[in-house]
Order: structure tokens, then C-alpha cells, then sequence
């Protein structure tokens, strides 16, 4: 049972909490790229909120499963009863594991859409978008026994997003572009630190905390475009 | 760079508010940058999505920018933002 919680024992629902405001972010920005959308009738901002969407979804996805199974474990330790472990460590399983496999093939998709779209290769041929989400479902099932997969998947995808942030950002010169390149190094950066929490408890708080760093910094470049004046 | 249609409407809308919120229609040809028969188009669009309205006048007429307008061309300014922060 243990093995599916990362997170010592003082920060459990604390993540959660973490991962609500995350995908609150999320949702913002998805919402407001759509609506960016209506008034355009432009494709790449349909894209982007759908993108932001999946990764609004992912991290719901991820809240409730280990919500879910953060009250197994709790509900365990309070009782310390065998037959009640037993019992819960089956059905928990299942569903641990389809949440975390739902998790990971949002996010890749995601992260793969947003690749997609600030390349400007949202035309490219069906074939290769084919392939590409075939990687992507391959990583995210490969990635229930290996987790570094997952995560270093997911930092690739955003290594590659904050190269074309930068250089988006040498070409415009703008602040906010400057603060999306932070927000989107921040976030590849927690996906490396996610890779040893397995052993070290520890990494895994400070990845959740780099995450949300992540997000921020992306709520704060959201509220200038939200603010800006004629 | 070639302009988009959000781009060409938001030029003729600026181009009504930057002449104090109406505009006569050769003004408004030359400040959009249009050929006669795409202003035509363009005038009809805005008009049926009542985003600028026909004023006649004694000898013409002027076009009006109204309200709905003058919010579509703040959120226009704010999609621009949004496209320059996250480089779309």
C-alpha cells in the first residue's frame, strides 16, 4: 500500500491542495484561450485551451485518486487491522492505477499539444501526429512500471516548449513572454525532481512545491494579459 | 506580416474610435487599408454583428462604433497579449 503513496506522512493532502490551485490555473487558461477562440475564429487558441483543458483534467484526475487512496491509508493506520488492509489494498489498487494511468496519458497528451501548437505544427501530417501519440500512449502504459518514463517524457515536452518560449522571447523582448519561459522551466524542472521521489521522500515535496512555483509564475503572466488597457 | 480578419476588424474599429467614435465612410476606406469592395464586406459584418451602426447624416452618413464594439476591440488588445506571452 505504501508504495503508492510518494508523500511523507505530514504532506498528505497537502499535494492535493497544491494540485487544486494547479489545475485551477489550468482551467483559466483554458477557459480564456477559448474565448479567445470564439472571438478570432483562430485555430491555434482552440488548440491551446484544449490543451490547458486535458492538463485541468489530468491534475482532477490525479486529486481524487490519491484523495481516494490518502483516506485507505489513513483509514489503515487508524485501525491497524489486517483484514481491513487486505481488503483495501485490492479494490485501491485498481483504481490507483487507472487514475495514475489517466493522469499520464492527459498530461503527455497535453504537453504534446502544446508542443504542437507553439511549433506551429498543428498542420503536420496525420501520420505523424499518429505516431507521436502513439509515443505518448506507449510512455504513459510503459510508465506504470517505470516511472522515470513519465517523467522524463513530460520533461522532454517541456524542455522543448521553454526552447521555443526562448525563443519567442528573443524575438518579442516581452516581460510576460520572459515569465511564461520561467513558468514552463519551472515546470520541467519538477519533472526531473518527481524522478527520485520514490526513494527519497523529500524530492517529492519539493517537486510539488516547484510545480506550483510553476503555475504561479503563470497565473501572474495571466493576470498582466487580463489587466491590460487600451 | 498578413493580417487576419480579427486584425482588419480591430483596424476599422480603432480607426472609429481614434476619430472620436464615428467616421465617414472614405475615411474609414483609407484608414483600414481596404480595397472598396472588401470595405463593403467588412462594413455589412460589423453591422449585422452590430458592432458599428450607420448614422445617416444631411448630405451622407457616418459609422457609429457602439458599445459591443468597443468591448470586442479591448479584447482584442487583451488576445494580442495573450499571443505575445505565450508565443502563439
Amino acid at each position: 500500500m505504501a508504495k503508492f503513496i510518494l508523500s511523507p506522512e505530514w504532506f498528505l493532502g497537502i499535494d492535493a491542495g497544491f494540485e487544486v490551485v494547479t489545475m485551477a490555473v489550468a482551467v483559466l487558461i483554458a477557459f480564456t484561450s477559448y474565448k479567445f477562440y470564439k472571438i478570432s475564429n483562430m485555430k491555434k487558441y482552440l488548440y491551446f485551451g484544449v490543451a490547458f483543458a486535458m492538463l485541468a483534467t489530468a491534475f482532477a484526475t490525479r486529486v481524487l485518486t490519491n484523495l481516494i487512496i490518502y483516506y485507505n491509508f489513513i483509514e489503515q493506520n487508524s485501525f491497524g487491522i489486517a483484514q481491513a488492509v487486505h481488503e483495501a489494498v485490492g479494490p485501491a489498487s485498481n483504481f490507483f492505477s487507472t487514475g495514475l494511468l489517466g493522469y499520464r496519458i492527459l498530461t503527455l497528451t497535453a504537453l504534446l499539444g502544446l508542443y504542437l501548437v507553439l511549433s506551429r505544427k498543428a498542420k503536420t501530417s496525420k501520420s505523424v501526429k499518429g505516431l507521436l501519440m502513439y509515443f505518448v500512449l506507449i510512455a504513459s502504459i510503459f510508465s506504470t512500471q517505470v516511472t522515470l518514463v513519465f517523467h522524463l517524457t513530460a520533461a522532454a515536452f517541456l524542455f522543448f516548449i521553454s526552447m521555443m518560449t526562448l525563443r519567442t522571447y528573443f524575438r518579442n523582448k516581452s516581460n510576460k513572454t520572459k515569465q511564461t519561459l520561467a513558468a514552463f522551466t519551472l515546470l520541467m524542472f519538477s519533472q526531473l525532481i518527481f524522478i527520485p521521489a520514490i526513494y527519497i521522500p523529500i524530492a517529492y515535496v519539493v517537486a510539488q512545491v516547484v510545480q506550483l512555483a510553476g503555475f504561479i509564475t503563470m497565473l501572474f503572466t495571466f493576470r498582466k494579459v487580463k489587466n491590460a488597457k487600451n | 506580416m498578413r493580417r487576419t480578419r480579427i486584425d482588419i476588424i480591430n483596424d476599422m474599429l480603432m480607426a472609429i474610435v481614434n476619430k472620436g467614435g464615428a467616421i465617414k465612410p472614405t475615411h474609414l476606406l483609407y484608414k483600414s487599408n481596404l480595397s472598396h469592395t472588401l470595405m463593403k464586406e467588412y462594413v455589412s459584418e460589423l453591422t449585422a454583428k452590430k458592432l458599428i451602426e450607420e448614422q445617416p447624416l444631411k448630405r451622407g452618413k457616418n459609422f457609429t462604433i457602439t458599445e459591443k464594439g468597443r468591448k470586442l476591440s479591448r479584447e482584442y488588445k487583451k488576445m494580442k497579449e495573450f499571443q505575445e506571452a505565450f508565443g502563439l
